[in-house]
């Protein structure tokens, strides 16, 4: 297992270089530069632009610009953002928390209604509940999520105002009339929480749905029943088990997923993530900022993509390596 | 007077997050909204005239050759920290902008006008120009002062990355009526009130600058009360009946120096079309643009005439000759005289070449978008196939001051205070300038050279209008329309008054409904 760890790991290093000189390729060949707004502006001179551009080291051939930032990146040093002059890894680090925040608890709300209902309509199913079920999930993974935000704001925010019903604030982590405390911050996390979580939330309901049915019909459940326990015993005891230890794999591999989506998500709500960071700095052409975080999500992917296949293999003893 | 209306917060919203609140380095309008609050300048222009008023100068002083200007400034100023404000400040500040090794994007026109700046005592400064200047005031005089004390010791190559430019409560500091809190990125910024501001304490607790990059987003924050204040030309034409309709929101619409404009590639090795401007003012001809205004804007904003912004005293439609009414007939008249004939396919064509081109605009733009359909289906209507493109902002630009890769281009844009326009028209503004498209008229040039050395309004008004009227019949860039600015606020704001030059000058004596 060390050696299997090791190997993994090792293999890690040229993946995550590929990545990077991919991003930085992409960066450069869009056209633009972070000095553009100075560009088609009446206050800067061409001197002025190009002494900027020199001082940021945009003049410099693309090869040299990449070593450049590769030879810091391994002394653990991602420069400085080419707008605001502010540390790539404070700019990252300070937004993180909130990223966490709404991904975690986007993760909690998914797996609190997911599993329930998934392991409901998997024992009942058939039922009506299963069919409504399986209609909202269809309809769940079916719906943009971009979509889904805006229509969320236009009912709880809009219109419940207008309606003179308790609204929910449109955007942003807290209130900046007077605001921040523990309420208003959950109300601020209520709507971006649940539109990142509806999408999750209908595609484990499914997979629990469909992983407990297959488990209903082994031999041993049969057993299991015919010794008279009853139905619920069976699938709390001995089903559930058996159904689940394949969801904590998936759940290892949808982590990268619930950051892409909040980059959709954390846009729409003003939700101050890195999401929202990643989009900004691409717009404005921070590629140092750019860099920084493709290299930190492809980090975070690939040790979520090597923690769910080491849970594979303690899951499933058919698959241990030697 | 202050005491009934103390306390609470304005939140304004910006539609992108500021750069810097260094104003050194400063080179955008959100950057530029949150320093006007912090720091003071020496000369403010006046919303109403558009002329310079002192802000810190309480008076100044003109040579007869116009080379010396000598201000005198205000007694008992102070910067956030209790220190005194004196002349030296002015001083430092100027010569940290035309020092090469600071980022400031005014060093090359600085460097280019003044030859000096002195200050023989703690309550004058003196500047020495290179030659007459007439926009020096209220183009380089408005530059917010920063604090000598603070950042002498600073290298200027550092200077983009010290706090005082990154925002630290306590070494941000500016003379203004409010002072640095704090700068969530990303976010907001938020400023609390300087009781100590020389024009007495500000009413407002504290102002905070909220980023709300969309504007249907702004909208619904305008009617939650997140947001109390849009900014200026915060709001999109299309929003303004919502708002409109709320009742605890005022919307005001206001002239600007804002216009959008398209522009043809003068430059013969990129095209040839354009060469003659036959073609390019019968494809003006074509455009009816009281309807696009009327049906795209909404009526807010009217037909260009003339180059200069509404709200300019140089803004003279009367004495423009060539004004461009809607008129098809004259407009396929002028393309048959100059021997462009319709081939099978409805387009015309001269010496094997079709009049057909790519439209480049920016994306993101409504009104530019359908502004581009709308100009298309004109052109159809008399032979011209057009076809627009979107661009996403940063390409779009490089497109047009880079590689001026381009055959017509569609954008909005904003004159200054002072109607100097050597920036769009004048040859030498190819390299760097707004003159993407290479149009060259020495006569314009020299008109433009005359402009700046005359003081003298009246007379300045008649160079521009003689500038206009070449500039307009040679028609490098057609004036399509001068859109009116909209800014929307919460009817619990109060003493805030949007306009085109600046919404600052009474920022300590706003005040909101508790």
């Amino acid at each position: 297992m060390a050696r299997y760890l090791a190997r993994r790991v090792l293999t890690l290093i040229p993946l995550l270089l590929g990545i990077s000189l991919v991003t930085f390729l992409l960066a450069t060949a869009t056209p633009g530069s972070p000095v553009s707004r100075l560009e088609f502006n009446p206050s800067a001179r061409p001197a002025d632009v190009a002494r900027i551009k020199a001082q940021l080291g945009l003049d410099k051939p693309p090869v040299e610009r990449y070593l450049d930032w590769l030879s810091h990146v391994a002394r653990g040093d991602f420069g400085l953002s080419l707008i605001t002059y502010r540390p790539v890894s404070t700019t990252i680090l300070e937004k993180l928390p909130a990223t966490l925040l709404l991904t975690g608890s986007a993760l909690c709300l998914s797996l609190f209604f997911s599993i329930p209902i998934g392991i409901y309509t998997a024992a009942r199913r058939n039922s009506w509940i299963d069919r409504v079920a399986t209609i909202v999930t269809t309809g769940g993974i079916a719906v943009p999520t971009f979509w889904l935000g805006m229509m969320m704001i236009m009912l709880f925010s809009v219109k419940f105002r207008q309606w003179g019903l308790p609204a929910l604030p449109s955007g942003g982590m807290y209130s900046l009339h007077g605001g921040g405390g523990f309420g208003d911050r959950l109300l601020h996390l209520a709507m971006p929480a649940v539109a990142l979580a509806f999408v999750q939330t209908a595609v484990w309901m499914s997979y629990v749905r469909t992983q407990m049915i297959e488990v209903l019909q082994a031999d041993y459940i049969r057993v299991a029943g015919a010794k008279g326990l009853s139905h619920w015993t069976v699938i709390g005891r001995h089903a559930l088990r058996n159904a689940m230890l394949p969801l904590i794999t998936l759940l290892a591999l949808d982590i990268p997923a619930l950051f892409g989506g909040a980059v959709v998500i954390e846009t729409i709500f003003a939700w101050n993530g890195i999401g929202r960071l990643i989009v900004n700095a691409t717009m404005q052409r921070d590629y140092t900022v750019v860099m920084g975080e493709v290299l930190i999500i492809a980090m975070i992917t690939v040790l979520a993509n090597l923690l769910a296949d080491i849970l594979y293999q303690l899951a499933d003893p058919r698959l241990r390596h030697g | 007077m202050a005491a009934t209306h103390v306390g609470g917060t304005l939140v304004q919203a910006a539609a992108a997050d500021a750069t810097t609140v260094n104003p050194i380095l400063e080179a955008d309008t959100v950057s530029a909204d949150i320093t006007s609050l912090i720091f003071d300048a020496v000369i403010h222009v006046d919303p109403q005239t558009t002329e310079p008023r002192g802000d810190m100068a309480k008076s100044w002083d003109i040579s007869t050759d116009a080379l010396t200007y000598t201000f005198t400034l205000q007694d008992g100023i102070t910067w956030h920290d209790g220190s005194p404000f004196t002349a030296d400040d002015v001083k430092f500040t100027y010569d940290l902008h035309m020092n090469a090794d600071s980022n400031s994007p005014h060093t090359a026109e600085l460097t280019e006008r003044i030859k000096s700046v002195e200050a023989p005592d703690e309550k004058t400064v003196v500047f020495t120009l290179a030659a007459p200047a007439s926009p020096f005031l209220v183009n380089n005089m408005i530059y917010e002062i920063v604090p000598q004390h603070i950042l002498q010791s600073v290298d200027p190559k550092a200077l983009a990355q010290h706090p005082f430019s990154t925002g630290k409560a306590g070494t941000t500091i500016g003379t203004g009526p409010f002072m640095f809190k704090e700068w969530v990125k990303d976010d907001h910024i938020t400023l609390e009130k300087y009781a100590g501001y020389w024009r007495g304490e500000p009413h407002l607790d504290s102002f905070s600058l909220k980023v709300v990059p969309d504007v249907t987003t702004l909208v619904q924050q305008l009617q939650t009360g997140e947001v109390d204040y849009s900014g200026r030309d915060g709001v999109d034409e299309a929003s303004v009946k919502t708002l409109q309709s709320d009742k605890s929101i005022v919307v005001a619409t206001y002239d600007s120096f804002d216009f959008t404009y398209y522009g043809y590639q003068l430059d013969d090795s990129k095209t040839t079309l354009f060469q003659d401007k036959a073609v390019r003012q019968a494809l003006f001809y074509a455009l009816d643009r009281q309807q696009m205004v009327e049906a795209i804007r909404f009526g807010l904003g009217s037909v260009a005439i003339g180059t200069m912004g509404v709200d300019s005293w140089a803004y003279t439609p009367d004495q423009i000759t060539l004004k461009y009414p809607h008129d098809v007939d004259k407009a396929n008249q002028m393309l048959d005289d100059a021997g462009w004939v319709k081939g099978d396919d409805g387009v015309r064509a001269k010496d094997g070449q079709r009049l057909a081109f790519t439209l480049h605009t920016n994306s993101g733009s409504d009104v530019n978008t359908q502004y581009a359909a709308v100009m298309q289906q004109a052109w159809k209507a008399i032979g011209v196939d057009c076809t627009p493109q979107e661009n996403e902002w940063n390409a779009f630009l490089e497109r047009l001051t880079s590689t001026h890769d381009f055959e017509v281009f569609l954008i909005g844009f904003s004159w200054g205070v002072d109607p100097d326009q050597s920036n769009m028209w004048s040859t030498a503004a190819y390299e760097g300038g707004l003159n993407v498209n290479k149009y060259s008229n020495l006569q314009v040039d020299d008109l433009l050279e005359q402009g700046i050395r005359e003081t003298a309004i009246p007379t300045r008004k008649q160079i521009y209008t003689q500038m206009q009227n070449i500039v307009v019949d040679d028609l490098p860039n057609a004036i399509i329309d001068f859109p009116k600015s909209i800014a929307a606020y919460n009817k619990r704001v109060h003493n805030l008054f949007p306009n085109a030059v600046d919404d600052r000058w009474n920022a300590h004596l706003w005040w909101v409904d508790a």
